[in-house]
């Protein structure tokens, strides 16, 4: 069937192009995409208040309350806040520390 | 993370250090329909909203590690986020301290900030170049329980819970 000299056959073929014309493109970005992570970095680096840290310069030091379970009236553990704070430098020269830091949400 | 504390926790100290939330459930009076629901959907009851108290902090880190089961030991970063501030600045990160003090890794970024397979590579390392030494001198440190001290503070979940009751 012909509509002003456009068979529906040649449409297809025309999106399917397109189509491997996107494919290829979408193929060919992940360069693109590489540079987009480092931009992502370039610009979480560059927040007001961000930290570098590198390797080799002192650890900073912060004293921080361990969490600590206490067992409620129903015999649950439940959380509480640690009385002494741990400091990171108490373990200069005793042991290496890796740290993890998160939240739940 | 919790893979690595357990294969290596008696060659280093491990901490989960418990920040600020990075993305807390709506809190009343700001209502966002869509995140209030995927927020209960994933976490129950009212959602975990940002700790404005360090016993809310408690309450929030308590329900991460008992949810997914997690025995690594957990700091709680205070309120104004000390640990944050001089660590990142606003993100979750994972650091590896030598035995000097020192930085032998660092990351920044979230979600996928925690990168436990680097960290393993750069303990690793850290535990070669020392040979045993560190191993021997850890073995006479005493590692910080998580059970409480006498002096600590009553359980922050259960005292928040009489509050409510009254």
């Amino acid at each position: 069937m012909r509509y002003g000299g456009v068979t529906w056959r040649a449409a297809v073929l025309s999106i399917a192009a397109g189509l491997l014309a996107s494919a290829a493109s979408w193929a060919a970005e992940p360069a693109t995409r590489d540079n987009s992570g480092a931009r992502q970095k370039a610009r979480a680096d560059s927040r007001p208040g961000a930290v570098t840290l590198d390797p080799g310069q002192a650890a900073p030091d912060v004293a921080l309350s361990p969490l600590t379970f206490a067992a409620d009236a129903n015999g649950q553990l439940v959380g509480t806040i640690g009385a002494r704070k741990v400091k990171l430098s108490d373990y200069k020269g005793k042991a290496p520390i890796v740290i993890f830091s998160s939240s739940y949400t | 993370m919790e893979t690595l504390y357990k294969a290596y926790k008696d060659k280093a100290q491990f901490f989960l250090v418990y920040i600020r939330e990075a993305h807390p459930s709506p809190e009343k009076g700001r209502p966002d329909e869509k995140q209030a629901k995927e927020q209960l959907k994933r976490f129950g009851d009212k959602g975990i909203t940002q700790p404005k108290t360090m016993d809310e902090r408690v309450i929030a880190a308590d329900k991460c590690m008992k949810d997914l089961k997690l025995t690594i030991p957990i700091l709680l970063d205070s309120i104004e986020g000390d640990y944050l501030k001089a660590y990142t600045g606003f993100q979750a990160g994972t650091a590896v301290i030598d035995i000097d003090g020192k930085i032998a890794y660092w990351t920044r970024g979230a979600p996928n900030g925690a990168k436990p397979a680097e960290a393993e590579a750069a303990l690793k390392k850290l535990l070669s170049a020392d040979g045993g030494a560190i191993a021997e001198k850890w073995a006479d440190v005493k590692m910080p329980s998580q059970k409480p001290a006498k002096d600590d503070k009553k359980p922050a979940a259960a005292q928040m819970q009489k509050e409510k009751d009254k």
